[in-house]
C-alpha cells in the first residue's frame, strides 16, 4: 500500500498524543501483533532508537495501528546498545513477551545475539540498523530481514567513484572494531578492483577521539585522498580536527555516508565539501522523502535522518506484509513469502529484497554544501550485497 | 618518523596531557584529601561541557559562558560533597564508589532530559578559531594552543595556591597524611567542601575548554572517567606534581602509541599503568594512606 | 563470620527448592532469567571471594568470566569440541592460568592501586579481543553447538535444552556455594579472612601472604570462569563487552548491594539486580534515574547491604552457655628446661637511619628460660632493637644467633616459624573476628598445611585445642566467642600475647606491654607474664620500672642506641652510671 500525505500528517498527529511511554507492561490481548523493539533509549545511541521507533509508529498510525487488521502492540526494550546485555535483552522479547516480529537494533554486537536467538526460537527478526555484513550473509535465515544497509554495500560504491575522481592513493581512518573494519573493507575493495591504492589503514582504538596523532600521520603520508568512518560524536570531532588542521584544504575528506549524517549542525563550516555515499540523503528530492519529513517533523519536532527512514521501511514491511497474509502471523512461510515480496516506495527510493533478505537499493552520492547532505549523484544503482556464505542466496 | 613529524606529534602528545591533567587534577586532590573515590568526577566534565553549550548559546560568547559557569559547576560540586560525599568519608572505597555511580546514573538521565541526545558544536569566537601553519600540508588550530597556554596558567596556579597559602599547606599536608589535617584542629568539613568544589569546578571547566574541540555528547563523562583515574594512579593519588607528570606520560603515550603500534593502540596506556604500578606500587609520587 | 543463623539457613533451603522448582510452574521465559541470575549469582560469589574475604577489591574480575565465554567458543569452533567433560576443564584452566599469570603481578600492589592495575588488565584482555579479526572483534563470536556431556553414544546432559541447562546451572551454584563456604571454614580460608582483616599482623604471624592471595585470586578467577562458560554457553553469544569494566563495575554492584563477606548475599543481590534490572526498565525511559536513586538509597541506608539487613534482622543473640568452655587447668603450652644457655644473641648489632644511628653495635647474649628486660628512655633506640631482633627491620650491622643459628638475613615470619614471637606496642588484632579466631588464626601459622584447602579435621582440633589452650592462659576463655572489637583495652593487650602464644614461641618480643593500661589492668598483665616466665623466654621492653623489677631477671639499660649497663637486675640496678643516665633522670621526670 501507499501512502497519502494526508494520512501520514494526520498519523503524525496521532503518534505525539501518544507520547513515548514504553508499553512493555501495556494490557494485551491475545488478538494484537506484538511487535519487539530492541533498541537504545539510553546512552549514547539514544537519539538513533528514538528516531526508528518514532518513525514506525508515524507509519503504524498511518496505517489505522493495524497489521493486517489486528491491532499493534509495540513492546520496547532498552538494549542500551550494551552487547553484553543483548541476550538477556533479546531473550525478553522473544520469550518473555513473545512478540510475533522482533525489530531492531543499532550495534552490530547487539544484532549479532538478536539474529542468532531469533533464529534458534523461529521469531522473524527485522534489523532496522545494524550494518553487520554477516546479518545477511553467514547469520543469514528465511526468518531474519534487514531493512538497513549492509556496510559493505553503502561502502563498496565510493571506491570506483574515487577512482573516477582520479585519485590513486588513499589513506583510510576508522575506529579499530568491527563495523569500521567492514566499511573500510567494503571502500578498498571498490577502490582496488577500479585500480587505486590505499596506502594506509590507520585504525584508532574505540571508542577514543583523539586524533591529532593520526592526522599528522596522514599529512606526512600526503595522499590525494583520505576516506574516513566515524559516527556520532566521534564523526563530528574527526571532521572538526581534519578542518581545522588543515588538511581539508589540500587533501580531500571521503567517507561512510554516517560521517555527516546527523552531525552536520555540530560540524558546522568544517564539514562543506566532504564527500560520503549512503542510502538516503535528508535532501532527497521525492515526493515521499518530502512528505515523510513533514510528517515525522510534525509528530516529533525533530528533523527525520537515515534511522527514521529504516524505521519507517520497517514499519511498511510489516503493513504490507501482514495486509497480504491478513494478519496471520502463523502463516509461515507464506508470511516469509509475502515479506520477501514487498515493493518499497520508501523516501530513500524505491528497494526491494535480496535473496538473502537484504535491501537491493541505489547508493547516492552525497556533498555537503551549506550545511545539508546534497545528493550530486547516484555512486551505484541497485547495490545488493554479495552474499558471501549465506545459504538461502 | 622524521624529525619535523616527530616534534609535531610530541606537540600533539604534550597538549592532549595538557587536557588530561586538568581532569586528573581535580581528580587527584579529591582523592587525596577526601580519601573518596568519586567515579562521578567524569560528570562534572560533561556538566561543563554542555554548560558551556548551552550559555554559549544563549549569550553567544564562548568565554562569557565559562565565566558564568564557572561558579555554578563549584556550587554544584558543593551540593554533591555535602549531601552524598558527606555521608561516606567513615565508610569503605567501596561505598564510595557504588554511591558515585549511582550519582552516574541520575546525572546522565538528568542531561538526556534536560539536553536530548544530540551532539552539539560549541562555536569559538573568531579570535580562537584561526590557525598556524606548521608543515606545507599541516597547520594548527590556535585554540588548542589557547587551551594549553591555560593548562599551563591553571597548573602554576594551583602550585602558587598549594605551596604559597595557608590553604594549601593544608592541602598538602592532607594529601600525604589525612590523619594529620584532623589532629592539627583544621575545620575539616570546611576543607573538604572547598577541595571538592574546587575539584569540581577544575574538571568542569576540563569539559568547558575541550567543548568546543571535543562537541557535547551523552555519556563523555564516561570516556574521560576512566583514562583520568588511570592518570591520577601513575602519577600517585594526591600528587598534583604526579598528577602532572601522569598526564604527560599517557598523552604522549596514547600519541606515540598509535603512530608506532598501531594494532596495540588500545592497550598501550594500560600497559603503561600497569607498568608503572609493578615498578612502583604507589604510583610516581605516591605518598602515604591510599 | 560464617556462620549462618538459622533463619537464615531455612531462607536458603527454601530458595533453593523455590528455584528448583521454576522449570516445573514457571514459563520458559523465567526459567531463562532464573538462569541468568544463578549465573550472575555464580559471578558475585566468586567476586566476593576476593572482595569480602580477602580484601581484594578487583575491578577487572569480568576478564575471567568473558575469557571463559571466549575459551569455549574458540574451543569448540577452532577444535571441534562439544563435550563437557573437555572444554569444562579446559575453560576453567584457562582461566585459573590467566588468574594466575595477572594475579602475579597485580597483587604487588595494594588498595586503590590493587584496583586500577586488574582494571588494566582486564582492558588490555578487553582489547586483545576486541582488536583481534580472528575472533569476531567488536561484533563477538557465536557457538552453535552448545555443550553436551556423553557416555559412549548415550547422551547424559545437554545444554541444549534449557530445562537440562536451568538443573546443571543450579547445581553449579550450590557447589559453588558449598564450595565456597567449605573453602572459608578451611585453614586456608581462615587465613585469607585474617589478611581480610588485618594484613600487617597476619604477615608477623608467619604467614606467606602474597601467596595466600595470588590462590585466592585464581581460585575466584577459576569460579568466575565457571560463571562465564555457563553465561556463554545459554545463549550462545560472546562479545568484548562481557570483559569490559562495566561488566566488572556491574559484578562488583551486585557484591555490594548484596553484602560484602557474606557469600549468600551477594547471591541474593544478583537475583534482586537483575529482577529490579527488569521491572525498573519497563517502568519508563528513563528508568536508570530510578536505578541510579535506588544504589543511592542502597548505601545509605544498607550500608552492609541485603545480607546485613537479613542477619540483623536473624541475629539471635549468643546463649549464655556458649562462651563458656574454658579449661580450669590449661598445660603448659611448651615446657622448657630454665638453664644458662644463651637462646638469642647478638653481636655488633647495628642500624643506622640516614646518618641517625638508633642501633649502636650492641652485642648481648640473652638466657634461656630468663626474663630480660630492656629499658631506656625515649628515644633510646629500644623499639628499633626489638624490630631488628623480630625482623621487622634489616640490621646495618653486625649478627643475630637464635639458638646458635644465625638468622641475621631471616624475614619475620621465618623467625616467627623458628619460635620467635613478637607482640606489639599498639595492639594489632582482628577486630571483626572472635577472640577464638584471632588465636586459631595464630595457631594456624605453626601447620605447615594451611596452604590446604580443605580441613584435615585431626590437625584442626589441634589447632582449636592451641588456640583455647592460649586464651585460657590469658584468661579469655570466657570471652573466646566474643569479637575482638568488643574487648576492654586490657583485654585486648592480654588477646594480642595470647595470639603470640598460641604461636608456641620459646622466645616471646613483647614491645611495651603495659603501654596504657590502667593499675588493675597493668596488675593482670604482669600477672599473667610472671606465669608465661616459667615456660618461656622473654624479652620486654618497658617503662613501668615496678612492674619491670616485678619479673625480670636481667636488665639492660640503651642510652642513645647504646648499652650502658646489663646484667642481673639488682646490680644493674645498683650500677651508679644507670642511676645517673636513666633512673635519676626518670625519677626526676616523674
Amino acid at each position: 500500500m501507499r501512502l497519502s500525505r494526508r494520512r501520514l500528517l494526520q498519523a503524525s498527529g496521532a503518534v505525539a498524543a501518544t507520547g513515548l511511554v514504553p508499553s512493555r507492561f501495556a494490557i494485551g490481548q491475545s488478538a494484537k501483533v506484538r511487535v519487539g523493539l530492541l533498541l537504545p533509549y539510553s546512552g549514547t545511541y539514544a537519539a538513533l532508537g528514538h528516531n526508528i521507533t518514532d518513525s514506525m509508529k508515524l507509519a503504524f498510525a498511518a496505517a489505522g495501528n493495524k497489521l493486517g487488521g489486528r491491532e499493534i502492540e509495540l513492546v520496547q526494550v532498552d538494549s542500551e546498545a550494551d552487547p553484553a546485555k543483548a541476550p538477556a535483552n533479546t531473550n525478553k522479547l522473544i520469550v518473555g513477551e513473545k512478540v510475533d516480529f522482533i525489530t531492531g537494533p543499532v550495534h552490530s554486537g547487539v544484532a549479532m545475539a538478536m539474529v542468532k536467538i531469533a533464529r534458534e526460537e523461529g521469531t522473524i527478526a527485522i534489523v532496522s540498523n545494524a550494518g553487520a555484513n554477516a546479518v545477511t550473509r553467514e547469520m543469514c535465515g528465511p526468518n531474519v530481514f534487514r531493512t538497513s544497509f549492509s556496510n559493505w554495500q553503502v561502502c563498496q560504491p565510493m571506491g570506483a567513484e574515487m577512482a573516477r575522481r582520479n585519485l590513486k592513493r588513499v589513506v583510510s581512518v576508522t575506529w579499530n572494531y568491527a563495523a569500521g573494519k567492514e566499511m573500510i573493507g567494503a571502500f578498498r575493495e571498490g577502490f582496488e578492483k577500479a585500480g587505486g591504492t590505499v596506502v594506509k589503514e590507520i585504525l584508532v582504538p574505540f571508542p577514543n577521539v583523539e586524533f591529532q596523532a593520526n592526522l599528522t600521520e596522514v599529512a606526512a603520508l600526503k595522499p590525494d585522498a583520505v576516506y574516513a568512518f566515524f559516527a556520532g560524536a566521534g564523526a563530528v570531532k574527526f571532521v572538526k580536527d581534519y578542518a581545522d588542521s588543515g588538511l581539508k584544504a589540500r587533501i580531500p575528506l571521503y567517507g561512510a555516508g554516517f560521517l555527516t549524517d546527523g552531525t552536520l549542525r555540530a560540524q558546522g563550516a568544517a564539514a562543506e565539501g566532504v564527500l560520503t555515499t549512503l542510502h538516503y540523503a535528508d535532501s532527497l528530492d521525492t515526493p515521499q522523502n518530502r512528505s515523510f519529513r513533514e510528517a515525522f517533523k510534525k509528530a516529533t519536532t525533530r528533523d527525520a535522518d537515515v534511522y527514521a527512514v529504516q524505521g519507517y521501511d520497517t514499519a511498511q514491511l510489516l503493513i504490507q506484509a501482514m495486509d497480504k497474509v491478513k494478519g496471520d502471523t502463523k502463516a509461515g512461510k507464506a508470511l516469509i513469502a509475502a515479506m520477501e515480496a514487498v515493493q518499497f516506495d520508501s523516501p530513500r527510493g524505491r528497494w526491494t529484497f535480496s535473496k538473502s533478505h537484504n535491501p537491493v537499493q541505489d547508493i547516492y552520492l552525497r556533498e555537503v554544501r551549506n550545511g545539508d547532505n546534497a545528493v550530486i549523484g547516484i555512486a551505484q544503482k541497485a547495490v545488493a550485497d554479495p552474499a558471501k556464505g549465506c545459504g538461502i542466496a | 618518523m622524521d624529525p619535523a613529524a616527530f616534534a609535531i606529534q610530541l606537540l600533539n602528545g604534550v597538549q592532549y596531557g595538557f587536557l588530561l591533567f586538568l581532569v586528573a587534577a581535580g581528580l587527584t586532590l579529591i582523592f587525596g584529601i577526601l580519601g573518596v573515590i568519586n567515579l562521578a568526577h567524569g560528570s562534572f566534565y560533561m556538566i561543563g561541557a554542555y554548560f558551556a553549550y548551552w550559555l554559549t548559546a544563549r549569550t553567544g560568547s564562548f568565554p562569557l559562558a565559562l565565566v558564568l559557569a564557572l561558579p555554578v559547576a563549584a556550587l554544584l560540586g558543593w551540593a554533591v560533597e555535602r549531601f552524598a560525599i558527606s555521608f561516606l568519608y567513615a565508610r569503605d572505597h567501596l561505598h564510595q564508589v557504588l554511591l558515585t555511580y549511582g550519582l552516574i546514573l541520575i546525572f546522565n538521565e538528568l542531561q538526556r532530559i534536560v539536553w536530548g541526545n544530540d551532539v552539539h558544536g560549541v562555536p569559538l569566537p573568531d579570535a580562537l578559531a584561526g590557525t598556524l601553519a606548521l608543515t606545507e600540508l599541516q597547520s594548527y588550530p590556535v585554540y588548542r594552543l589557547v587551551v594549553s597556554g591555560l593548562c599551563v596558567a591553571v597548573a602554576l596556579g594551583m602550585y602558587a595556591v598549594i605551596h604559597t597559602t595557608r590553604l594549601g599547606m593544608t592541602i598538602r599536608a592532607g594529601a600525604s597524611n589525612r590523619e594529620m589535617v584532623q589532629l592539627l584542629g583544621i575545620d575539616v568539613k570546611r576543607l573538604f567542601a572547598i577541595v571538592f568544589s574546587a575539584g569540581a569546578a577544575l574538571t568542569a571547566l576540563a569539559g568547558m575548554l575541550s567543548a568546543p574541540i571535543n562537541s557535547v555528547y551523552p555519556g563523555m563523562g564516561e570516556s574521560i572517567l576512566i583514562i583520568s583515574f588511570v592518570v591520577v594512579v601513575i602519577g600517585g593519588i594526591g600528587s598534583i606534581k604526579g598528577a602532572f607528570l601522569g598526564a604527560m606520560l599517557i598523552g604522549l603515550a596514547d600519541t606515540f602509541g598509535k603512530v608506532l603500534l598501531p594494532d596495540q593502540a588500545g592497550m598501550v596506556v594500560y600497559g603503561l599503568m600497569a607498568a608503572v604500578l609493578l615498578w612502583r606500587p604507589r604510583g610516581l609520587f605516591g605518598a602515604g594512606s591510599a | 563470620m560464617l556462620r549462618l543463623p538459622r533463619p537464615i539457613l531455612v531462607l536458603l533451603l527454601v530458595a533453593v527448592a523455590a528455584i528448583a522448582v521454576v522449570p516445573l510452574v514457571g514459563e520458559r521465559f523465567h526459567v531463562q532469567l532464573v538462569t541468568q541470575m544463578m549465573v550472575l549469582a555464580i559471578f558475585a560469589m566468586s567476586l566476593d571471594l576476593l572482595v569480602g574475604f580477602t580484601g581484594l577489591v578487583s575491578f577487572g574480575h569480568a576478564a575471567f568470566y568473558g575469557l571463559a565465554g571466549y575459551a569455549l567458543a574458540i574451543l569448540t569452533r577452532d577444535a571441534g569440541l562439544t563435550s563437557m567433560a573437555v572444554t569444562l576443564p579446559l575453560t576453567l584452566v584457562a582461566c585459573g592460568l590467566a588468574a594466575l599469570a595477572i594475579g602475579a603481578l597485580a597483587i604487588r600492589t595494594a588498595g586503590i592501586y590493587f584496583i586500577m592495575v586488574t582494571l588494566a588488565f582486564a582492558q588490555m584482555v578487553y582489547f586483545f579481543f576486541n582488536d583481534a579479526r580472528d575472533y569476531g572483534g567488536s561484533d563477538g563470536l557465536a557457538i552453535y553447538t552448545k555443550p553436551q556431556l556423553a557416555f559412549g553414544e548415550t547422551m547424559l546432559l545437554s545444554l541444549q535444552n534449557r530445562t537440562t541447562f536451568f538443573y546443571v546451572t543450579l547445581a553449579a551454584l550450590v557447589a559453588t556455594f558449598c564450595f565456597l563456604r567449605a573453602l572459608l571454614r578451611s585453614p586456608f580460608g581462615h587465613v585469607i579472612t585474617a589478611i581480610c582483616v588485618n594484613e600487617a599482623r597476619t604477615r608477623a604471624l608467619g604467614f606467606p601472604v602474597a601467596r595466600y592471595k595470588l590462590a585466592s585470586f585464581v581460585i575466584a578467577g577459576v569460579l568466575a570462569g565457571l560463571a562465564g562458560y555457563l553465561g556463554a554457553a545459554q545463549f550462545g553469544i560472546v562479545n568484548p563487552a562481557h570483559l569490559g569494566w562495566r561488566e566488572s563495575g556491574r559484578a562488583l554492584m551486585v557484591v555490594i548491594l548484596g553484602g560484602t563477606g557474606t557469600l549468600f548475599g551477594p547471591a541474593l543481590g544478583a537475583f534482586v539486580f537483575l529482577l529490579l534490572e527488569d521491572v525498573l526498565s519497563g517502568l519508563t525511559e528513563h528508568w536508570l534515574l530510578l536505578m541510579g536513586g535506588f544504589v543511592i538509597a542502597v548505601v545509605l541506608l544498607l550500608p552492609n547491604g541485603i545480607a546485613g539487613a537479613l542477619l540483623r534482622v536473624a541475629r539471635v543473640p549468643p546463649s549464655a552457655g556458649e562462651g563458656a568452655r574454658s579449661r580450669p587447668d590449661a598445660p603448659a603450652l611448651r615446657v622448657v628446661a630454665s638453664n644458662d644457655a644463651p637462646i638469642l644473641e647478638t653481636e655488633g648489632l647495628g642500624k643506622r637511619f640516614a646518618g641517625l644511628v638508633a642501633v649502636n653495635y650492641v652485642s648481648l647474649s640473652f638466657a634461656s628460660g630468663k626474663v630480660h628486660a630492656v629499658i631506656g628512655p625515649n628515644g633510646a633506640g629500644k623499639t628499633t632493637f626489638i624490630n631488628l631482633l623480630s625482623g621487622e627491620l634489616p640490621p646495618t650491622t653486625g649478627s643475630i644467633r637464635f639458638k646458635g643459628k644465625d638468622i641475621t638475613g631471616f624475614s619475620p615470619d621465618a623467625r616467627s616459624r623458628l619460635g620467635i614471637g613478637r607482640s606489639f606496642q599498639i595492639t594489632n588484632l582482628y577486630p571483626s573476628l572472635s577472640c577464638l579466631q584471632n588465636c586459631w588464626v595464630a595457631a594456624q601459622s605453626r601447620q605447615s598445611s594451611s596452604m590446604r584447602f580443605f580441613r584435615a579435621a585431626a590437625r584442626l582440633d589441634d589447632v582449636r585445642a592451641r588456640a583455647e589452650c592460649a586464651l585460657t592462659r590469658c584468661g579469655l576463655a570466657e570471652r573466646s566467642d566474643d569479637l575482638a572489637s568488643t574487648l576492654s583495652h586490657g583485654e585486648r593487650r592480654r588477646l594480642e600475647i595470647a595470639m603470640v602464644l598460641a604461636t608456641e614461641p620459646e622466645l616471646l618480643l613483647l614491645d611495651e606491654p603495659l603501654a596504657g593500661l590502667g593499675a588493675q589492668e597493668s596488675r593482670e598483665v604482669v600477672e599473667l607474664l610472671a606465669g608465661l616466665a616459667r615456660d618461656h623466654t622473654l624479652i620486654l621492653i618497658e617503662h613501668d620500672m615496678d612492674a619491670v623489677f616485678a619479673i625480670a631477671d636481667t636488665l639492660t639499660v640503651l642510652v642513645n642506641g647504646e648499652v650502658i649497663a646489663t646484667g642481673p637486675v639488682q646490680q644493674v640496678r645498683s650500677d651508679p652510671a644507670v642511676q645517673q643516665a636513666y633512673l635519676g633522670h626518670e625519677e626526676a621526670a616523674a
